[in-house]
């Protein structure tokens, strides 16, 4: 009786150390659109090593009257220009850069919208620029493979 | 003799051979002093819980100030209730649960409600966008540690089902949380192979893998991490390292019925994630305590630690190292 609930608990724990592999996995790569289901999670974390990458990048060009020469990236921008949590607004950048690539009008508009209303500061004009780099040489000399203009923008503008 | 069914072959294949003249490295369910010893760090484990909840005390006015979330699935409730007075109930609860898990964790529907508790608070915490990996563990062990058996709690005690039962589900928390790695490790495994096929050859298996990821990320961050640009700039310096650390995640799992490798690979894998956060700028403290409590502290670890055997524990290189070793005394 005691050995039997003893492999009873050893094959709950065995099955849900399976689910959880299974449902997991699913979770994060089978789902395609489904966001994490917490605490579910595949683990799939930095698997590919990026022997290329690319990103969007937005420099602010002007602000109401003010010109900047050179443009400020926006990770470095002051906070007379840019306010928020800028590691979500770089995420919503480079969605709107996928965006306006893909010609998506109203994705566009609705990222615009959510970037120059949480993230910029006042009336700027801004440019939207592709790069496609190999990491170590653009972290050793900032050169890229490819930058190309999307175009520039100004808030509110368009809209 | 009974023939052993599919999942009980797969489930021997985890298992340790006995090497012949040599002791077998096999979990000991039944010693009274190694229940002890898992009676001392669940505790601790519920102890922790405790100190987290009072720590995130500070975190309260800001939540309390928030109007709009996108909440995660275990707040699908807040639709009911209003945004304001579900996340002050979540608040009150991870507290809650934080005082059950310091005083009434021997009871079972206290271990419920402590799971509860902390995956509502991590859902909201996670319901303004990024989702932070590095807090799974917590929550994943407290549900484990709702299969404790009646009994885990009590002292010296003589009953020798609760005993085993007791470590049995500390074996089970051992066993997803490298879980958690060994999935890691197929990701990092497969991915190499899919980025051979597809003529991408600079993988975490080429002298310069470790220098590319390091400096990708430290671009999409757009700050150097702390030993991020030595290590691209000594590629070779992080070749090694790199494929051991997959070697550790990949093989995790492998180890939990093997004593000899719990503390080896405990300290492993958290040396692992501080050197990820010193190159990477990646950072999973949490995982470290975890990994601290229950593998480099694990109550199934040797008393004696003998590297031999740990050698000829290790997944896949123990056959060959062991046999090496017993050439070389011949």
């Amino acid at each position: 009786m005691r050995t039997q609930s003893l492999r009873r608990l050893r094959w709950q724990l065995a099955v849900l150390v399976v689910v959880y592999f299974f449902a997991g996995a699913a979770s994060q790569k089978l789902l395609p659109g489904v966001d994490e289901i917490i605490p579910l999670y595949g683990w799939s974390l930095f698997s590919k090593v990026p022997n290329e990458d690319s990103r969007y990048v937005l420099l602010i060009l002007r602000q109401r009257k003010r010109n900047f020469k050179p443009p400020i990236p926006f990770p470095h921008a002051p906070e007379t220009l840019v306010i928020g949590n800028r590691y979500i607004g770089r995420k919503v950048i480079q969605r709107l850069g996928r965006a306006i690539e893909k010609g998506e009008a109203a994705k566009v508009k609705d990222l615009r919208l959510q970037l120059e209303t949480s993230y910029l500061v006042g009336r700027v004009r801004y440019e939207l620029v592709f790069e496609r780099y190999d990491p170590v040489q653009k972290w050793k000399t900032g050169a890229n493979l490819e930058s190309r203009s999307l175009g520039e923008l100004a808030s509110g503008e368009g809209l | 003799m009974r023939k052993r069914n599919r999942i009980e072959a797969i489930a021997a294949f985890f298992q340790p051979k006995a090497v012949p003249g040599g002791s077998r490295s096999t979990l000991d369910l039944f010693s009274r002093e190694r229940f002890t010893a898992a009676q001392t760090l669940i505790g601790a484990y519920y102890a922790i819980l405790f100190f987290f909840a009072a720590g995130e005390l500070f975190s309260w006015a800001g939540y309390l100030s928030t109007t709009e979330i996108t909440p995660r699935w275990p707040l699908f409730w807040l639709r009911f209730v209003g945004t304001g007075a579900g996340i002050t109930a979540i608040l009150w609860l991870h507290l809650f649960g934080g005082v059950l898990a310091a005083t009434l964790s021997r009871y079972r529907w206290a271990r419920v409600v402590i799971f509860v508790s902390l995956l509502e608070y991590l859902a909201l915490k996670f319901s303004f966008g990024a989702v932070n990996h590095g807090d799974h563990l917590g929550v994943l062990i407290a549900f484990v540690l709702i299969f404790l058996p009646d009994g885990w709690h009590v002292r010296q005690s003589t009953d020798r089902k609760a005993r085993a039962s007791t470590l049995l589900v500390f074996s089970g928390t051992q066993a997803l949380i490298l879980l958690t790695y060994s999935m890691a490790g197929m990701w990092k495994a497969g991915s190499i192979l899919e980025q051979w096929i597809r003529g991408e050859f600079i993988t975490y298996l080429h002298p310069n893998g470790l220098a590319h990821q390091i400096a990708a990320k430290m671009i999409e961050d757009d700050t150097a991490s702390l030993l991020g640009p030595w290590f691209v700039a000594h590629p070779l310096a992080g070749w090694l390292p790199g494929i051991v650390t997959i070697y550790l995640e990949l093989f995790a799992l492998w180890i939990i019925a093997r004593p000899s490798l719990h503390r080896p690979w405990g300290l492993g894998l958290a040396l692992f994630h501080l050197s990820s956060h010193l190159t990477l700028g990646v950072g999973f403290p949490q995982n470290i305590l975890w990994l601290a409590l229950f593998l480099a502290l694990s109550p199934f670890r040797p008393h004696n630690p003998s590297w031999r055997q740990a050698i000829r524990d290790l997944p896949v290189l123990g056959k060959w190292l062991g046999r090496l070793e017993r050439r070389r005394q011949v």
